[in-house]
């Protein structure tokens, strides 16, 4: 199996195509007593990789992705996409450049009030697309997600995949390089979750994205990914990375993924059990 | 299928009930109860109605019915509508820096609970008798609560909204053109529905108290005449009128602000 663990904190990553940060700290400081909620994260994320990152509840996977996508900023550490420094503690947040990240939610964060073709169009309008080749593209891109027949339709008319292949189609009008999915699956229903799994693995050939993707599901990351990096309970940090050496398509079945799920279970047992340690040490009552 | 059945089952009852009402008055007053004078029926009040021309007033003050329902229905809209952009556009400039609004929201807050009837003393003497006045106080009587739930809804925006925008390369203005507001104006629409009964009131307040035309002064000159038929007319005109405004309201509701933040954008309905 091929996992490797990562060198300590003051290991140099060489900016590359793609994510890379450097010694990420983070800490909530809005309740009483600040929270470290990243420490220490250093990964490599090469453009055109589909890459998961598990960990236990509330390791910091959300926060990390907001640092990613700009929204956040980290306390100290550097954040790096495509050799540029995104977000640094020195220099304050840098929003990506237009067309370079796009977020896709559980809760898909779709405007109601536009339609399935509203919302698209709403990635659209600041993609630098000139105005007379939007509205072809946006019929394009509904096409290709399978929602041209629900052009016209409201979020709340749509089921639950529907909604998310409509957030996904809104980023890829946006020429984002790379999505961000933050457990978009986890509100769906098994069928549902399925093809949705397909859906993406088409989507990300098709379209040549580079993925990262955050999940609490050990098969769904084997399935789809390059590479799985293994945060720690509380604070987050990276604990291991694994690489997914399987050919596609995948197959649940098989004896070398059935090796790589042991493996990451029984980590990720290892760490939701500390973190309820860590939950029990306060005396209750 | 069935809400359409639905729709119609409660149109039926509903008229059942008003046409059994009105049977019942009318009956009592056949029968000769005493209370007939003070509580004339339609069949009474409308009768003579129709006699005098439509016109309700005397000599060359005398105004006609559809002239006084209109500047009604053109007071109170003109009060809602510039009240509803005044105090979204309000709401929006505070909610924009937080020390503009922990200085100024106190003094809406103040504001907000004086009745809009209190305005009208300092509407007749800044406007003197005229639609301005009547405007002035239906303004009065939403702009503030509305100015306070447009705040108030501006900071349950979801987060994961505004984010989204962002990475989409959606400027700060832009966010608040097309997020932020859009998010609110269902539920300042809402609160100006229910908001409207205490302007409808407001302003039939300030035509009694001085404007010559409007369905408060029909009621106004129905007493100075002695006149019941005429008070009776005016009360059942102001109660279809503002039963009208009310489905106008709820039709604009449905048709523009439809949409429903509560239950969340991810929410089924």
């Amino acid at each position: 199996m091929n996992t490797k663990h990562t060198t300590t904190a003051s290991s140099k990553i060489e900016p590359v195509k793609g994510f890379s940060c450097q010694n990420v700290h983070f800490t909530w400081k809005d309740s009483e007593q600040p929270v470290d909620v990243l420490k220490d994260v250093s990964l490599q994320i090469h453009s055109g990789e589909f890459v998961s990152i598990i960990g236990p509840s509330g390791c910091g996977k959300t926060t990390l992705l907001n640092i990613l996508g700009g929204v956040s900023k980290p306390d100290s550490g550097t954040v790096y996409l495509d050799g540029q420094i995104l977000g640094s503690s020195k220099q304050g947040v840098t929003a990506p450049t237009t067309s370079d990240v796009g977020v896709i939610f559980q809760d898909y964060g779709l405007l109601p009030w536009l339609t399935v073709r509203g919302n698209v169009a709403f990635g659209m309008k600041m993609s630098g697309i000139p105005k007379n080749e939007q509205k072809n593209a946006i019929i394009e891109l509904l096409s290709k997600v399978g929602l041209l027949d629900f052009a016209n339709h409201y979020p709340h008319q749509l089921s639950g995949g529907m909604k998310q292949r409509t957030s996904i189609a809104r980023a890829l009008a946006n020429q984002s390089q790379y999505l961000l999915m933050d457990e978009p699956f986890s509100a769906l229903d098994f069928q549902t979750r399925l093809m949705m799994q397909e859906f993406l693995t088409d989507i990300w050939q098709q379209f040549k994205k580079t993925i990262v993707f955050i999940t609490h599901h050990v098969e769904e990351a084997i399935l789809l990914s390059d590479k799985i990096y293994l945060l720690s309970a509380r604070p987050g940090t990276v604990l291991e990375e694994v690489t997914i050496d399987l050919p596609r398509p995948r197959n649940v079945a098989d004896a070398k993924f059935n090796e790589y799920r042991n493996h990451i279970t029984s980590y990720l047992q290892k760490e939701v059990l500390k973190s309820f340690e860590e939950q029990n040490a306060i005396p209750l009552g | 299928m069935k809400a359409n059945k639905d729709t119609i089952i409660s149109f039926v009852c509903g008229l059942t009930s008003i046409i059994v009402l009105w049977a019942i008055w009318e009956l009592t007053t056949a029968l000769g109860w005493q209370y007939a004078r003070v509580l004339p029926p339609p069949s009474q009040f409308l009768a003579d109605f129709a006699d005098s021309g439509f016109k309700i007033g005397l000599g060359s003050q005398a105004a006609s019915v559809p002239e006084s329902v209109a500047s009604s229905f053109f007071r109170v809209f003109m009060g809602l509508s510039i009240g509803f952009v005044a105090a979204i556009t309000f709401g929006v400039l505070v909610s924009m820096n937080i020390w503009v609004k922990r200085f100024v929201l106190p003094i809406v807050e103040l504001l907000a609970p004086i009745a809009p009837i209190a305005w009208i003393p300092i509407a007749l003497v800044l406007f003197g008798i005229g639609n301005q006045t009547a405007i002035f106080i239906v303004f009065m009587g939403v702009f503030f609560i509305l100015t306070i739930v447009t705040v108030k809804l501006i900071s349950t925006v979801p987060q994961h909204l505004i984010n989204v925008a962002r990475t989409l390369g959606y400027k700060n203005y832009q966010i608040w053109l097309y997020v932020i507001i859009p998010y609110i104006l269902p539920g300042v629409f809402t609160m100006l529905r229910i908001n409207f009964i205490a302007a409808w009131m407001a302003v039939l307040a300030a035509e009694m108290t001085g404007l010559r035309d409007g369905l408060g002064a029909i009621v106004m000159t129905g007493r100075n005449l002695f006149n019941s038929d005429l008070i009776l007319l005016g009360m059942c005109l102001i109660g279809i009128s503002g039963f009208i405004i009310d489905v106008i309201l709820r039709f604009i509701q449905n048709k523009f602000f439809w949409w429903d933040t509560n239950q969340g954008t991810s929410a089924h309905k």
